[in-house]
Formats: structure tokens, C-alpha cells, sequence
């Protein structure tokens, strides 16, 4: 066998089994194509039947998501209403103990006699009638008690009538005073913790708005 | 002599060339059956489910995989609800004062 005949032979050997290589390798590839394309095709028809399922349960999967989702905005509510309320009452608590040093004297931002004056006669004017029981605490009373005449010319010109006042024993409060009628059945609370009430009941919304808690 | 056995080499990988082609097709026969089989199977499974649905059953994890998505939108907003209400308590403390002020004037009818 001369060279080149096993030459021939040699690159003939190759080139078969390079084509053999090939044709199996394109099989694989092809296998493989058609495999993928098959995996596809069941994930969508899974994915479209429990797409159907979802349909058919609707009806479960809403009464799941309303009760969460509603519990979710019901609490975040809560919050926002805990945290309104906590931030108003910080500012009442604070107005309190300003309050405190008005009425201590520790503030004189405030003429707190002149205050405490206009308290009584605002009393008075809303309670209506000639006699009056006046309480306030223990520094107060004694203070109203020396100069129950001055009190009493300021009512006078203020209501325009002849004024009786008594003023009472000592109550617990911080500042301002309780008047009531003689008969007991009218009674007008204007101390401060009760101003502090009605202020808060009237303008809670203004308070909360300045506040930025709505 | 040579060209005799250059002929049944030849013959030999013809052979070779044939079988290869009938394996490359047996590959792509299998594989279109395992896939025909894989769709087959998968519809057979989705109508199944379908159908239990329908009466009610075998829908625990459908409900419980709703349940998780929704109770992470749910923790979400409650997020957003927890921003909202830090940014708040930020300003009211800002503000605090200015409010403090407007409650004493009412107070001691400024």
C-alpha cells in the first residue's frame, strides 16, 4: 500500500466521522429544541389552568385579600388616629404647665388677677342672677377674699347690678374658679383645667391642623 | 488490490454514515414523544385541578400563595402607613410650640 492511498483512506475516515459527528450533534440540538419548545408549551398550560382555577376561586382569594387588606388600613388608621391624639395631648400637656406658671406667677406673660377677674365675671354674666358662690384654690381664695371688694365693683359695672358673692371653701385646681348660682343649680366651671376642656372640644381641629396631624 | 480495499472501506463507512442517521432520527423520535408526553401530562394535570376547583378541593395552596402575596401588599401599606405617621409626629413636634401658644391665648382669652 503505497502513501498515498493510506492518505486517500485517512482523510475519507475523517470526513465520515466528522459528517457522523455532526448528524448525531444536529440530532441533539434538534432533541433538545424540541424538548424546550415541549416544557414551554406544559408551563403555559399549567400556568393557564391555574389562571382558570383563580377564576373559579375568585370569590376565596377577595374574601382573603379584603380581610387583609382591610385589617392592614383599619390598623394604619389606628395609628394615624393614636398619633393625632398623642400629639394633641402633648400640647394640652404642655398648655397645662404654662397654665401652672401663670397662675404660680412664675409666667407674667399673663396678669393673672386681671385674668382670674374676667374669669368671675364671665361666670357670672353666663350663670345670670344677683348671688354668687365663688371657689378657687387654697392662694386664690385668700387673694379673692382681701380683695373681694374690687371683684365685686368690677361685677357691678360689668353686669350693671348690685353683686353678693360668697367666696367658698378652697377647691383642688390649678388656677381660675368655680361660680355658682346661690340656688346651686346653675354652676359655671372656669377653672383652667376646665377652660383647658372646652378649649380642647372647641378648636381640637385648629389645634390638630396647626400641628400638621389632621 | 488497494482500490478493492479503498472500495470496502468506503462500503464501511457508508455503513457507519447510515447508522448514524437512523440514530440521529431515533433522538428526534424520543424526543417528540418524551415532549408529546410532557404536554399530555401537564393538560391532564391542569384539567384535573380545574375540576377539583370546581367542587372545592385542592385549592389550600391557591388560597395560601394569595395569602402570602397579599400579606406582603398588606405590609406595605402598613409601611406607608408608618411613614406617614413618623412624618407627622416630626411636625407636630416642629410645631409644637406654636400650637402650645394658640391653646393658652384660648385659655386665658387672649
Amino acid at each position: 500500500m503505497n502513501q498515498s492511498t493510506v492518505e486517500v483512506e485517512a482523510r475519507l475516515i475523517e470526513r465520515i466521522v466528522e459528517r457522523r459527528n455532526t448528524l448525531l450533534a444536529n440530532a441533539e440540538t434538534e432533541a433538545e429544541n424540541i424538548l424546550k419548545a415541549a416544557e414551554e408549551e406544559a408551563r403555559k398550560i399549567t400556568e393557564e389552568g391555574d389562571q382558570q382555577i383563580l377564576g373559579v376561586i375568585g370569590s376565596e382569594l377577595r374574601a382573603i385579600r379584603d380581610r387583609i387588606l382591610g385589617r392592614a388600613n383599619v390598623e394604619g388608621k389606628k395609628m394615624l388616629v393614636e398619633m393625632r391624639e398623642q400629639a394633641i395631648s402633648r400640647g394640652f400637656d404642655e398648655a397645662e404647665k404654662r397654665l401652672i406658671g401663670i397662675a404660680t406667677g412664675e409666667d407674667d406673660s399673663v396678669d393673672y388677677w386681671g385674668l382670674l377677674k374676667r374669669l368671675i365675671v364671665e361666670a357670672c354674666s353666663s350663670i345670670g342672677g344677683g348671688e354668687f358662690l365663688v371657689s378657687a384654690n387654697k392662694r386664690e381664695t385668700r387673694r379673692l377674699k382681701k380683695r373681694s371688694d374690687e371683684v365685686k365693683k368690677l361685677l357691678k359695672k360689668t353686669l350693671g347690678e348690685d353683686i353678693d358673692i360668697v367666696f367658698e371653701e378652697p377647691i383642688e385646681c390649678f388656677g381660675g374658679v368655680v361660680v355658682r348660682n346661690r340656688e346651686g343649680t346653675k354652676i359655671f366651671y372656669n377653672t383652667f383645667e376646665g377652660r383647658l376642656l372646652r378649649v380642647r372640644r372647641r378648636i381640637e381641629a385648629e389645634i390638630a391642623e396647626v400641628l400638621g396631624v389632621r | 488490490m488497494e482500490v478493492d480495499r479503498v472500495i470496502s472501506i468506503s462500503e464501511r463507512l457508508q455503513d457507519l454514515l447510515k447508522n448514524a442517521e437512523k440514530e440521529a432520527d431515533d433522538i428526534v423520535a424520543r424526543a417528540h414523544e418524551q415532549a408529546e408526553r410532557m404536554v399530555s401530562k401537564a393538560k391532564v394535570e391542569a384539567e384535573k385541578k380545574i375540576q377539583l376547583a370546581r367542587l372545592g378541593q385542592d385549592i389550600d395552596e391557591y388560597l395560601r400563595e394569595e395569602e402570602e402575596k397579599v400579606k406582603k401588599e398588606a405590609e406595605k401599606i402598613l409601611k406607608e402607613f408608618r411613614n406617614r405617621s413618623e412624618t407627622s409626629k416630626r411636625t407636630a413636634e416642629e410645631r409644637l410650640q406654636q400650637a402650645v401658644e394658640l391653646i393658652v391665648n384660648e385659655a386665658v382669652m387672649k
